[in-house]
């Protein structure tokens, strides 16, 4: 690819924070602070620090293997390609979700900034179909290196939405004891944070796309861990001055959480909405940009069928309309079955996740640990320090998280047939159709 | 052809006579080439100037593809013909699943112990690669640190020729091997293999013994 075509650092960089930076941060703060008040500077801090591990892990990873395919080239390369496609597949249905999920967000907070009387569920799906359509459209059209332009002045839109929201929170800022907490709630505000900080691995996807990468990648993603921990402490301490610990009722839901927001800080509603909306928007153009990369990286590897390379007018046409295809159906399943399924949303939430946690969260530590001792050898551009107790930890992360995932097994149980189901199907399909070659990703 | 007088490294002094016209251009360009000459059981790495001289003699691979001897001192067989013999083993034996079966099936046809380090040298560095296919794929390369290579990327593949065995950070053992000659040259393929993904130069030499059916190799430093 010419150099021109490459992804930069201030790409790299605005692609990491975009899929990190999306519809959470509006309300993520608000519930913390209703579980341990201004302490949650101490757990989101925490939670970072906990990120930090799969980031660090994952830095050297992309250190060693400079090519395109993030965690499905990692696994590959060290277990084989059965074993890569089977997480590449994974990977990619997790964020096919994910990317359907953002998309429903920003459908959510546009109708919600309209007026809440449009919020019903045929509402809801065609919306977020606009969306999604208007997503992979922007997707097909992008150049790795636009997208990271595109990426990275609407990441700085987002965050200047954000600190414009926080300086207003500050000054209605009153301070309320916290008084005792337990430590359940503690553990929560931890867990919540760990959520909001997920997804910065996104842009390994498109390692191969970026000049001199075992350099610049490991370089962005360090830079970007400490941008998104410093932006959470800031929002954080603005609106731990909003509420006082247990203010928020239980079943609270996001759009009463921004209402909430917008009445303490005494900014009209459909403005935060409409601020909502634009940053989740941004993250779900981001992660589809990411889903067809994937697509064109399994492809290319012949994980998936050969239709999917061709182009019309140079745009991959039948990737961008199976991409279509895909989340419409995760759409209407997921958003049209709102009004008789209740937890249709948090269970593919839920699904989405553990995809996502399975295929790359777990695999980064893991490898990382692996090739540490069986590889040492390999040169190591990016060396993360304490490894020894560094990959451990990023992999009982992902283990804690996976299990925390379906916590609420009673409201969640959906999620996680479906769950398993993938878990099953996909490898057997991989073990049963793909040729047994070790050869991975050319690109 | 040329008597050249050989003190060999086990003690004895031997006179090896070859016919050195087909390589005077190699002199004329290099000043001085690395002869490959058989000694009884075990070879000798021996140098020989212009003027036909023996220059040193080391039991000594260097592991540097410019360095490299391609010059076989027996006249019945060349590179490119074990090459062809390698080649065409290939077609009956999987060199990657079945070492043994590979290494008995070129025994059978070459016989030369110079020979044998050559087909060995090509065997490993296919090996090698072979091995680290996927990850060499995702552009993976590799620092030259000798206790790191002996280790993880040497033994593996000689684990297959016989008993391995780590003596020191820089000393392996392989002991029950059925060609030593073809298992120094699989180390200096594997090492000429690694040489070719590591971006910085790798200046490692291979001192080797041979012991009966037992080789040992150090890697040192240049």
């Amino acid at each position: 690819m010419p150099h021109k075509r490459k992804i930069s650092l201030i790409g790299i960089i605005g692609i990491s924070l975009t899929t990190v930076i999306g519809s959470g941060i509006w309300k993520d703060s608000l519930v913390w602070s209703n579980k341990v008040g201004i302490f949650s500077l101490v757990t989101i801090t925490i939670g970072w620090l906990l990120i930090l591990t799969a980031g660090l892990s994952y830095a050297e990873c992309v250190s060693m293997f400079p090519k395109s395919g993030g965690p499905y080239s990692y696994v590959g390369g060290v277990f084989g390609k059965k074993a890569g496609s089977s997480v590449g597949i994974l990977y990619l249905l997790g964020y096919l979700i994910g990317s359907t999920i953002l998309a429903f967000l920003a459908a959510l907070f546009t109708l919600s900034a309209i007026n809440t009387a449009l919020l019903n569920a045929l509402n809801l799906t065609l919306l977020t179909f606009a969306y999604l359509l208007l997503f992979v459209i922007l997707a097909a059209l992008s150049s790795p290196r636009i997208f990271g332009i595109i990426s990275f002045t609407w990441v700085v839109i987002k965050i200047v939405l954000v600190v414009i929201v926080s300086i207003i929170a500050l000054t209605h800022w009153s301070y309320s004891p916290p008084g005792s907490i337990s430590f359940v709630n503690y553990q929560l505000a931890i867990n919540g944070g760990l959520w909001s900080l997920m997804g910065f691995e996104l842009v390994l996807v498109f390692s191969g796309d970026v000049e001199n990468v075992e350099q610049k990648m490991p370089k962005g993603l360090l830079i970007t861990l400490p941008i998104i921990l410093v932006l959470y402490l800031f929002v954080t301490i603005s609106f731990a001055g909003l509420i006082s610990i247990g203010e928020i009722p239980v079943d609270a839901d996001i759009v009463s959480l921004i209402f909430l927001l917008a009445s303490k800080s005494s900014i009209p509603s459909w403005i935060v909405f409409a601020f909502a909306a634009f940053s989740a928007a941004g993250t779900g153009y981001a992660i589809l940009t990411m889903v067809l990369k994937q697509v064109k990286v399994l492809t290319e590897d012949d994980v998936l069928p050969s239709i999917f390379k061709k182009k019309l007018a140079g745009i991959n046409v039948f990737s961008s309309l199976f991409i279509l295809l895909g989340t419409f159906i995760v759409a209407t399943v997921m958003v049209g079955t709102v009004d008789v399924w209740e937890n249709s949303i948090v269970s593919f939430i839920a699904v989405g996740l553990g995809l996502i946690l399975i295929s790359a969260m777990f695999p980064a530590g893991l490898i990382a640990l692996y090739l540490r001792i069986k590889l040492p050898a390999l040169k190591r551009p990016f060396k993360t320090p304490l490894a020894v107790i560094i990959f451990p930890l990023a992999i009982l992360l992902s283990l804690y998280l996976l299990v925390l995932n379906f916590w609420e097994i009673r409201k969640l149980w959906p999620g996680l047939v479906i769950l398993i189901t993938f878990l099953i199907v996909i490898p057997l399909l991989v073990f049963l159709f793909q040729k047994d070659d070790t050869e991975l990703p050319t690109n | 052809m040329a008597d050249l007088v050989i003190k060999c490294i086990c003690g004895e002094t031997f006179t090896y006579s070859i016919n050195l016209a087909p390589f005077i251009e190699e002199f004329e360009t290099a000043g001085e080439i690395p002869l490959i000459i058989p000694h009884k059981d075990h070879f000798v790495t021996a140098y020989i100037d212009r003027q036909f001289k023996i220059k040193s003699v080391e039991r000594i691979i260097m592991v540097d593809k410019h360095q490299r001897s391609t010059i076989v001192s027996s006249e019945t067989i060349s590179e490119n013909e074990i090459k062809r013999i390698i080649d065409n083993v290939k077609q009956e034996i999987n060199l990657h699943k079945d070492y043994l079966g590979f290494a008995q099936k070129i025994l059978d046809i070459i016989q030369e112990p110079e020979a044998l380090f050559i087909a060995g040298r090509q065997m490993g560095y296919e090996m090698w690669r072979e091995m680290r296919k996927s990850i060499l794929k995702l552009g993976a390369t590799y620092q030259p640190k000798i206790n790191l290579i002996l280790k993880t990327e040497l033994k593996p593949i000689l684990d297959k020729t016989g008993k391995t065995r780590l003596e020191k950070d820089n000393q392996l053992e392989v002991d029950q091997v059925i060609a030593p000659q073809l298992v120094v040259g699989l180390a200096q393929g594997i090492l000429l293999a690694i040489g070719e993904t590591a971006e910085e130069k790798m200046d490692i030499k291979i001192e080797y013994t041979i012991e009966g059916n037992k080789v040992d190799l150090i890697l040192k430093n240049e």
